[in-house]
C-alpha cells in the first residue's frame, strides 16, 4: 500500500514535470540599420510566427526585432515608383536614383516582439532566458537577417544585429552554454554566410569533428564562405523564395502563397515533419540560390577520412541523399544518374557559365554607358537649374517649389532621356537575368553536393567508429525531432 | 693506410636512405594524380569543380591536410612493402622489379579491398600504389651486380 503511495506520487511528481516542460522559440529579425532592414525579412519572420502558431503544440514565443517596440521607422519596403512627374521618376532616373525613389519606410508590425535585437541588449536577455531553460525544456533559435563572414575563421562569421552591431559564432556559443546540456537546442539560420554556425555543435565552437556536452544541432541556408539567396526590398511574394521560404512551407504544408504543397514532406511517414525532414524537402524543392545544409551533413563532410576522399565518386548510392539527387535532376530536366547526368550536368554548366559571363559583360558595360548619359543629361539641366545640384540647401528647396515640373518637362523632353530609361530598365532586367543563371547553377551545384552526401553516408555506415556513430546519431535524434 | 681502407668499406655498406625517404611522398603525389584522373574520367568530376567553381583555397588545404595524414600510412606501406621485397629475394630468389611489382600490388589491392572498399574504382588506385610503391623499392634493393647483369 505504502509503496503504491510512494508510485503514485512520483509519477504525478514525474507528469507534473512533464506538464512544467515547455517548448521555447527564440526568433532573432530584421536588419542592422534601416536601409537594410528589408520588408521581406519582417514578412519572412511574421510566417515564421504564424507557422508556429499553426502547428499543434503549446510553445513559448521570444521575438526579438530591430529596435524592438521604439516607435523609429526600422523597415524599408521597395516598391516599383510609377513613370509621372508626380513621383519625380524623371529626376531620380537622371540623379541616379531609382532605387530610393521606390522605398518607403515604416515602422515593423512584427507580433510578440519583446525586445530590439542591438547586440549589447540582446544578449543579456537571451542569457537570462537561456538559463531559465531546465530539462524536458526544448529550445528553437531562428534567425532571419543579413550575415558577415569572417574569410580567416568560421567562428568569426557574424550576425548583422540592429544598429549595426554583431554577435560572433563565439560569442552565440558563450550565450548557448547557459543553457543546461539536457535541454535539446534546435538553431536555423538562414543568412548568408550561416554556415560558420555550425561550429555551436563543437566545444568552444573549434573546427573539429567532436561534439560538445550540450545537445545541438541546426541547419543553415548556406555554407560558411558562400552568400544566400539575396533580400529583396520587394514584397511581391513571388519573388522570393530562399532557404526559410521552403523550410517553413514543409512545416506548414503550405507554400507562403497559400497553395499546398504537391510533395509530402514526411519521408519516413510517422505523421510528423521533423526539422530534418523539412530541410531535406528544402533541399529537393528549392529552386533557388541557396545550397542549404545540416549539421548532420557538415558532420559528415568533417568526418570523411583521407583514404575516402576523392575515391569512387562515380559511386551512386541508393539512400536518402541519392534519392534526392534524382529528384533534383528530374526536376531540372537532366538524366537521373549515370555517366549521362555527369555529362549533361558539364555542358549545361560550362553553357551557364558562358550566358553569366556574358550577362556580367553586359552589367559592366551597361554601368559604363549610364554614367555617361546620366551626366550629359544632368550637365544640360544644370545648365538651367544649377540648383538641382545641390541637395539639402534651400536653394534646392526653391528649386522643388518653383522650378521642379519646367525641369522634369525638361528631362521628358530631353532627345537621350528615352534612351536613358531603356538602358536602366536593362539594367534592372539584367539583375533578374543573373539571379535566374545564378539558381540554375546552384542546382547543378546541389546535385553534386547530394551525390556526394549519399556516398558520404554510405562511407560513414561501413567506416565509422563506434564514438562517430554515438555523435552522429545525437545530431540525428536533435535534427529528427519536430518544431 | 689501414684507417682509410675502414672507412671506405664503411661507406659502401651505407644504406641509400633518401630514396626511402622520398619514395612515399612521391608516390602518394602518383596516388592524388590516380584519383584526379578516375574522378574526371569515371567520377562526377569533384576535384576540377572544386578547384574551378569553389575554393581553390579550400582544394589545396584540403589535399595539404590529407597529405600529412597520408604520409605516416604511406612510410608505414613502404616499410611493409620493403620487408615482402627482402622476404621474396632472399626466401624464394624472387629478385627484381617484375616480383616486387607484383607483391606490391596485390598488398594494395588487399589492403585496400578489405580495408576502404571492394569496387573497382576504390581499388585501383591504392593497388597502383603498391605496384610502383614496390617496383622503386625492388629496384632500389637489387644488389648493383645484378642490375648490372641486366
Amino acid at each position: 500500500m505504502r509503496f503504491r503511495a510512494i508510485l503514485l506520487s512520483a509519477s504525478l511528481l514525474l507528469g507534473m514535470k512533464s506538464v512544467a516542460a515547455a517548448d521555447h522559440v527564440w526568433i532573432v529579425g530584421g536588419g542592422p540599420a534601416l536601409g537594410n532592414s528589408q520588408a521581406q525579412i519582417e514578412l519572412n519572420v511574421n510566417w515564421v510566427i504564424q507557422v508556429l502558431h499553426g502547428n499543434p503544440g503549446a510553445r513559448q514565443l521570444h521575438v526579438y526585432y530591430t529596435d524592438g517596440n521604439a516607435p523609429g521607422k526600422d523597415v524599408v519596403l521597395w516598391q516599383p515608383p510609377k513613370e509621372s512627374r508626380e513621383t519625380l521618376q524623371p529626376l531620380a532616373r537622371v540623379f541616379d536614383e531609382v532605387n530610393a525613389n521606390g522605398e518607403s519606410y515604416y515602422s515593423h508590425q512584427v507580433p510578440h516582439v519583446v525586445g530590439g535585437t542591438e547586440a549589447s541588449a540582446l544578449r543579456p536577455s537571451l542569457e537570462k532566458e537561456f538559463s531559465t531553460l531546465k530539462p524536458g525544456d526544448r529550445a528553437l533559435l531562428i534567425y532571419n537577417g543579413h550575415g558577415l563572414h569572417d574569410s580567416r575563421d568560421a567562428a568569426g562569421n557574424t550576425l548583422r544585429l540592429w544598429n549595426n552591431t554583431s554577435l560572433s559564432v563565439r560569442e552565440l556559443d558563450q550565450i548557448m552554454n547557459r543553457i543546461d546540456p539536457a535541454v535539446p537546442v534546435r538553431f536555423v539560420f538562414t543568412q548568408c554566410f550561416s554556415g560558420g554556425f555550425e561550429r555551436l555543435v563543437h566545444p568552444r565552437a573549434q573546427d573539429t569533428l567532436e561534439l560538445g556536452e550540450a545537445n545541438r544541432c541546426g541547419f543553415f541556408a548556406e555554407s560558411e564562405d558562400r552568400e544566400a539567396e539575396g533580400c529583396s526590398a520587394s514584397i511581391k511574394i513571388g519573388d522570393y523564395r530562399d532557404y526559410s521560404t521552403f523550410f517553413f512551407a514543409a512545416l506548414q504544408g503550405r507554400m507562403r502563397t497559400g497553395e499546398l504543397i504537391e510533395v509530402n514532406p514526411d519521408r519516413d511517414g510517422d505523421g510528423v515533419v521533423s526539422l530534418h525532414e523539412a530541410h531535406l524537402f528544402a533541399l529537393a524543392q528549392g529552386q533557388n540560390a541557396d545550397l542549404p545544409r545540416s549539421t548532420t551533413e557538415v558532420f559528415l563532410e568533417r568526418w570523411q577520412p583521407w583514404y575516402l576522399r576523392w575515391v569512387d565518386t562515380g559511386a551512386e548510392p541508393d539512400n536518402v541523399y541519392g534519392k534526392i539527387a534524382r529528384e533534383v535532376a528530374r526536376k531540372n530536366g537532366l538524366p537521373e544518374a549515370g555517366p549521362a547526368l555527369v555529362h549533361e550536368m558539364r555542358g549545361r554548366r560550362q553553357a551557364l557559365a558562358t550566358a553569366m559571363d556574358s550577362l556580367l559583360d553586359e552589367q559592366a558595360s551597361l554601368g559604363q554607358e549610364l554614367g555617361a548619359l546620366r551626366s550629359a543629361i544632368r550637365k544640360d539641366v544644370a545648365a538651367r537649374w544649377p540648383e538641382a545640384l545641390s541637395p539639402y540647401t534651400l536653394n534646392f528647396a526653391n528649386f522643388l517649389k518653383k522650378d521642379l515640373t519646367a525641369a522634369q518637362d525638361f528631362i521628358l523632353a530631353h532627345p537621350r532621356y528615352a534612351e536613358l530609361v531603356a538602358k536602366q530598365d536593362r539594367r534592372a532586367a539584367l539583375d533578374e537575368e543573373v539571379l535566374h543563371v545564378d539558381r540554375d547553377i546552384t542546382q547543378l551545384d546541389k546535385i553534386l553536393r547530394l551525390r556526394t552526401l549519399a556516398r558520404l553516408q554510405s562511407q560513414f555506415e561501413q567506416h565509422a567508429t563506434a564514438r562517430e556513430r554515438e555523435w552522429y546519431g545525437r545530431l540525428m535524434s536533435c535534427e529528427g525531432q519536430g518544431l | 693506410m689501414p684507417w682509410q681502407r675502414k672507412k671506405r668499406r664503411k661507406s659502401k655498406k651505407r644504406p641509400p636512405l633518401l630514396p626511402y625517404i622520398l619514395i612515399p611522398p612521391a608516390v602518394y603525389a602518383v596516388h592524388v594524380f590516380l584519383l584526379f584522373l578516375l574522378d574526371s574520367v569515371r567520377g562526377d568530376g569533384l576535384m576540377l569543380h572544386q578547384y574551378l567553381n569553389e575554393s581553390r583555397g579550400g582544394l589545396v588545404r584540403q589535399l595539404v591536410s590529407d597529405g600529412w595524414r597520408a604520409l605516416p600510412v604511406f612510410y608505414a606501406a613502404s616499410l611493409l612493402l620493403w620487408f615482402e621485397v627482402r622476404l621474396l629475394s632472399r626466401f624464394l630468389h624472387w629478385r627484381g622489379v617484375v616480383s616486387a611489382a607484383i607483391a606490391g600490388a596485390a598488398t594494395g589491392w588487399l589492403l585496400a579491398f578489405f580495408l576502404i572498399g571492394k569496387s573497382m574504382a576504390v581499388v585501383i588506385p591504392y593497388t597502383i600504389s603498391g605496384l610502383l610503391m614496390a617496383a622503386v623499392l625492388g629496384r632500389i634493393a637489387q644488389p648493383p651486380a645484378a642490375r648490372k647483369r641486366r
